[in-house]
């Protein structure tokens, strides 16, 4: 690992300034779990890492009248064991639980995941159903992002030169709802998703994610529409969804898997996601 | 620029002057000469390096040594208190959980983790906290029992 | 009535490593240390124009720069083919062509970056059977200049490094009384050992020349002998030790790093110099298990007696086969498994390729070749409407029943392991899945295996008696996590009833523990097993001598109980092995004999060379193992997700030793097999390994672990110690073979390559790619009933 200058502000005025100063030399060390493994694999090699874990707003979990709030520093395991998140959210813990193993959870972030913006991050579709948005600092001001707006490609987000996320801003759900990620994976501990579907249902309107069989995070709106149309769900009604499913998206073949075996797990995955939404919808 | 850092590690203070670019895992094997926690994959995928920061098991591979100012760590030489060792170093040693060894102080600090937070776990608990946990040898069954004794579960 | 030996004595270095005191290569320290790291070659074949490492040279803290040019000696264990950096040309992606060593690791890295390498690319050869084409591109043009061992067989101008063969009985005659004759074909891919700790190594040269490593190996002897002729350095110039090391399986054996850090310490006279490969560096670098084209035709009578078998091996041996020679070799006189088959016609062929280098892992060549062994015997059972248990034991070798080299057997286990595997999987009954759309099966597979080594290889132990009735054992046999320091430390306390922890056991270091030739091929505890009880009976003999002229009784009354020596007729008539440790004292004060110090040597009796154009003989190995596992496992049929469910294995491993440790051999080669048949597979491209990480290189992790069933069967092994003969390796071939029969077994298809991923289960089920049973003579019908394509699916 190349050398660097590691500094820890506590403000985010502060973050901004070297974030501005720096530009691209300049990388937000939060967890680190993804971060550290490319700075030593020389993918990169940043001037300054900017650790953002003394800035105690960002360590936040809150919920109030515009839903919760999730700091950027907040961890997987933190998300997972959080009341509100399991009670009202519990389709973002279900797939927090999925990210690497339990130790990498004790550092890895949901912000942290959503900036790496790989296409197979676990949380990411889950916040596309949940119509989360970002929630981003520059010295002006704040603004909010959805996060379909926010994500733009493998490793391409929407954040300006001095900008930061300060965390994730999930919607109140009112109504009925159920919601589940599946995930498709070689191996059952520490895998990455070969491909996954989060499936979410609030008051009988579906909205469906999918990853890894898109350069990004992708919303199923044929497999939605179709869903909604439905005037009871189960194995054997959602096989158009599931048709529908193979046909929205643009996989890759790659040491994962190939392209024809994602197409087939992308509609069993579908299938078991909505299913399992379905046993939790209430 | 060098970094001064103050910390604890296994009930002793410690203060250090480290490189940005060191990780936690190099120096605590380097500068504190504390070898238990090894380096397998460098990536977070294998567990070797796991150690217990502020009572929680993590990679210490994947993060910096700077980042450990003010912490309070644990490695497994930090286990056994006053010779005497810990529950699960004595059922490791029961069960054979262990060949080669190399897996194994991080097998122990993952375990150590899981028993601090919860000393009653269930199998599945078991399984999560060493799920990250990579050995080529025992075939992990051993390793489940050991753990499971460590926890008052079997004699 | 044994007292140490068959019991669970706990594992003597336990403590060391749940404390983590227990020392590897990487957790060593020295100073002045310096780091090592290489540089790489990007292309699979090309040939070296130029190395220019003057800009690393010139980097502040780089101490010295090696390229090919200081390493240009030959070397190999049993094909001398390698050089340990690139001299003309690079046969790999990832072969090593420059090293360098500076005050940092981090320079050293930035050091690499700097060297220039100007390359001519050449074509390339990336699978066994393009390799043997006769216009294939050759990677040694100079085999036949190479010097090898008289048991092999390199054929210059190819790029078939050895050419074993077996001719047994008269095949023409065994296909002629044949009432089926089928063909079929299998393919097992390149794999990684994964131990948990990388490749490390610290060399140091003193001002005398003599050359010390610490080197994380499994056999520090023929690691010293390699570094002797690469170096010319006389054996007792080189000093390897060898601390705790973390997991082998193979990839440890024989040489890697030591080769590089050597030139590197020369030219830092005094400073140690160290080397750890990287995981991605560790599974490109090191061997690999080599990949293996299978081709078996078998004549088969109604009754369901095998009569001919024809094997055609071909091993994917990659850039250089210096060790994997030897894997051909063992595949060729294993040919046929653990029947008893009147004609046999094998060849064996190690083919070079432009891949990463192969070499031994655990199995030696017979995970690949039961892989495709025991998935033709169920195809030709089902074909035949034989059940493939009973097929089996129609076929297996019985008692005074013969091997494909011709040698006469006795004490046989098979049989009784597959009694054991079906009854414990309950063969025959199909259990209900745990839910819709998944499916189960059961399959069995067999194995034997002996150890791959030269007839007459050696093995010693020491045994210094201590004053205070201690003892300490010096062996080369390497604790690699095998357990193979507390077997052994048993076999000792059993011979001289001192208790086990009373007993200290050294290992590791040429200069002072005495040889042994290497730790592999499961033959420590019958190798070193045999030599440390002749140590333990030597030293016994001298302090039942000294008993009897301290005692006043004769020798041949006296024995050695609870540390004393006692007479067998007067039990009060007793003296301490403490009192006589250092000799005997005499009522007068004098002493006789000095120190008690037990020394064991052992060879192999009777192994001898097998001939060169039949490959028959009547001793070709040491002992065989036999064993049989018989696996349940479940299908998802929409995902082609495989869960194994059960493993009943059962192994005839003559004499436990230590049941514990013993079952954790098994178990973790129950494993370590689930992993090569679900999981593990080498992707390259061109040569380049896509997947050198765990990230995407998945071993087993918790949640793969099925309810294992162990048997260990006790039918003596006569010549092992107490009976035992060896298990680590034979523990992982069959896991895969009986998976691939479960699969068939639970929904009628039939995949005969490697690994049986998700991916390719699927792809099988909907696209009905079963490969069948190529069936080319059917004495009872039309010829080609049943016939399909027989392809690599």
């Amino acid at each position: 690992m190349k050398n660097f200058e590691y500094v820890k502000p506590s403000t985010m005025e502060a973050v901004a300034d070297i974030l501005q100063q720096y530009g691209d030399g300049a990388k937000i060390l939060n967890g680190g779990t993804d971060l550290l493994v490319r700075m030593r694999d020389n993918l990169i090699k940043p001037q300054v890492v900017v650790d953002i874990k003394g800035i105690s707003e960002l360590r936040k979990i809150e919920y109030t009248e515009e839903g919760l709030f999730i700091g950027a520093a907040v961890t997987m395991n933190e998300v997972i064991c959080s009341k509100i998140v399991l009670e009202k959210y519990r389709i973002l813990a279900q797939s927090a639980h999925e990210v690497g193993s339990y130790q990498l959870r004790n550092r890895a972030t949901i912000v942290g995941n959503v900036c790496n913006a790989s296409p197979s991050g676990d949380t990411i579709a889950p916040l596309y159903v949940l119509s989360a948005k970002v929630k981003i600092f520059n010295k002006d001001g704040i603004r909010l992002v959805p996060i379909e707006n926010f994500i733009l490609g493998v490793r391409k987000i929407d954040l300006k030169s001095g900008e930061i996320v300060l965390g994730i801003l999930l919607p109140p759900i009112k109504g009925q709802n159920g919601g589940s990620y599946y995930k498709h994976a070689r191996r059952k501990d520490v895998d990455l998703a070969t491909v996954a579907v989060a499936a979410f249902c609030n008051e009988g309107q579906w909205k469906i994610a999918y990853a890894a069989v898109a350069p990004t995070i992708l919303r199923g709106p044929k497999a939605e529409e179709i869903l909604n149309s439905l005037s009871e769900v189960d194995e054997n009604t959602l096989i158009p969804a599931m048709d529908a499913a193979t046909s929205e998206v643009t996989p890759i073949s790659d040491v994962r898997a190939g392209k024809e075996y994602r197409l087939d797990m992308i509609r069993i995955s579908l299938k078991r996601a909505v299913l399992a939404a379905l046993e939790l919808y209430k | 620029m060098k970094h001064e850092i103050s910390f604890t590690i296994n009930g002793e203070k410690v203060h250090l002057e480290v490189e940005p670019n060191k990780t936690l895992l190099k120096m605590i094997r380097e500068d504190l000469n504390l070898t238990g926690a090894k380096e397998g994959c460098g990536a977070g995928e294998c567990g070797s390096c796991t150690i217990i920061i502020d009572g929680k098991a993590v990679n210490s591979c994947m993060m910096l040594a700077v980042e450990a100012d003010g912490k309070d760590i644990m490695t497994v030489e930090g286990l056994a208190k006053s010779g005497v060792l810990d529950p699960l170093q004595d059922t490791f040693i029961k069960n054979a959980a262990l060949q080669c060894g190399y897996c194994t102080p991080g097998m122990l600090m993952s375990a150590k983790a899981l028993l601090m937070r919860n000393p009653n776990p269930s199998e599945d608990d078991i399984k999560e906290a060493i799920g990250g946990n990579l050995c080529r040898c025992t075939g992990y069954k051993v390793i489940l029992d050991a753990i499971k004794e460590a926890a008052g579960q079997i004699n | 009535m044994l007292k140490y030996v068959g019991h669970e004595v706990k594992r003597v270095d336990g403590l060391e490593k749940v404390t983590g005191y227990a020392k590897y290569v990487d957790d060593l320290k020295m100073a002045g240390m310096l780091y090592a790291k290489i540089k790489k070659s990007p292309y699979a074949h090309a040939k070296i124009l130029k190395i220019d490492t003057s800009k690393a040279a010139a980097l502040e803290g780089v101490k010295a720069i090696i390229t090919g040019a200081d390493v240009p000696n030959r070397v190999g264990l049993y094909l001398e083919d390698k050089t340990f950096l690139a001299t003309d040309k690079v046969r790999f992606v990832g072969e090593a062509v420059a090293a360098v060593a500076a005050i940092s690791e981090e320079i050293a890295e930035e050091a690499v970056e700097l060297i220039e390498v100007e390359y001519e690319e050449l074509p390339g050869v990336f699978n066994a059977m393009d390799a043997i084409k006769h216009d294939a591109p050759l990677l040694h043009e100079d085999l036949g200049n190479y010097k090898y061992g008289p048991i092999f067989f390199p054929k210059p101008g190819t790029n078939i490094s050895n050419h074993y063969k077996i001719r047994k009985g008269d095949i023409d005659k065994g296909f002629a009384e044949a009432d089926y004759i089928m063909e079929n074909e299998f393919y097992v891919p390149h794999i990684q050992h994964a131990p948990i700790e990388n490749h490390s190594v610290i060399a140091l040269t003193e001002p005398t020349g003599k050359v010390t490593v610490w080197s994380a190996c499994q056999s520090p002897y023929a690691v010293r002998k390699a570094l002797s002729v690469a170096f010319k350095l006389p054996l007792h110039k080189v000093r390897v030790v060898t601390p705790a090391v973390g997991g082998g399986f193979g990839g440890k054996a024989g040489t890697t790093l030591e080769g590089i850090t050597i030139p590197l310490s020369q030219k830092c006279m005094g400073r140690p110099v160290k080397l750890t490969y990287t995981r991605e560096e560790d599974m490109v670098g090191s061997f690999v298990r080599q990949g293996c084209v299978a081709k078996i035709k078998t004549g088969v009578k109604k009754d369901g007696r095998i009569v001919a078998e024809e094997n055609t091996f071909y091993w994917e041996g990659g850039a250089y086969t210096e060790y994997g020679v030897n894997i051909a070799r063992a595949g060729g006189y294993a040919s046929s498994g653990p029947y008893d088959i009147p004609n046999v016609k094998a060849d064996s062929y190690c083919v070079y390729t432009n891949q990463p280098v192969g070499g031994p892992y655990r199995g030696f060549g017979m995970s690949e070749i039961h892989f495709a062994i025991e998935q033709n015997l169920d195809m030709i059972a089902i074909q035949m409407g034989m059940d493939p248990v009973e097929f089996r034991k129609i076929n297996a070798i019985k008692d005074g029943g013969h091997t494909v080299t011709g040698q006469q057997l006795y004490n046989v286990g098979i049989t009784k392991c597959i009694e054991a595997a079906e009854k414990d999987i309950e063969w025959g009954k199909t259990n209900k899945a745990s839910g819709p759309n998944k499916l189960r099966g059961k399959g069995i597979a067999c194995m034997y295996k002996a150890p791959s080594q030269p007839n007459n290889v050696a093995s010693a132990a020491l045994i210094k008696i201590n004053e205070d009735g201690t003892a300490n054992l010096m062996v080369t046999a390497m604790d690699l996590g095998q357990g193979s320091n507390t077997a052994l430390t048993q076999i000792a306390a059993e011979v001289l009833t001192i208790p086990v922890e009373k007993i200290s056991i050294i290992t590791g270091d040429t200069d002072v523990t005495p040889y042994e030739w290497q730790t592999v091929a499961s033959r420590i505890t019958y190798c070193a097993g045999n030599a440390v009880k002749k140590a333990a009976e030597d030293a016994k003999e001298q302090l039942i001598k000294l008993g009897s002229i301290g005692l006043g009784l004769p020798a041949e009354y006296l024995e050695l109980r609870d540390e004393h020596v006692v007479s067998s007729i007067y039990p009060d008539k007793k003296k301490s092995i403490a009192s006589m440790a250092l000799g005997l004292e005499m009522p007068d004060g004098s002493g006789v004999h000095g120190p008690i110090m037990g020394r064991g040597s052992f060879i192999p009796p009777n192994v001898r060379n097998t001939d060169k154009e039949t490959g028959q003989g009547e001793k070709p190995v040491a002992f065989w193992t036999f064993g049989a596992q018989a696996i349940e496992i479940e299908i998802d049929m929409e995902t082609g997700q495989i869960e194994v469910i059960k493993v009943a294995a059962a192994y005839d491993v003559g004499k436990v030793i230590n049941p514990q440790l013993c079952r954790g051999q098994i178990e973790g080669g129950i494993i370590q097999g689930i992993g090569s048949a679900l999981l593990e597979h080498q992707i390259m491209e061109k040569g380049k390994v896509k997947n050198p990480n765990f990230v995407d290189y998945k071993i087993p992790a918790v949640r793969d672990v099925p309810e294992m069933v162990i048997r260990m069967l006790e039918i003596p092994e006569i010549t092992g110690p107490y009976g035992a003969r060896g298990v680590g390796e034979p523990a992982m071939v069959p896991t895969a073979p009986a998976i691939a029969n479960a699969i068939y077994n639970a929904i009628g298809i039939r995949i005969n390559s490697l690994p049986l991923s998700a991916e390719k289960v699927l792809d099988a089920i909907k696209n009905n790619k079963s490969v069948a049973c190529k069936v080319v003579q059917n004495n009872k019908g039309a010829d080609g009933e049943g016939q399909v394509t027989c392809g690599i699916n």
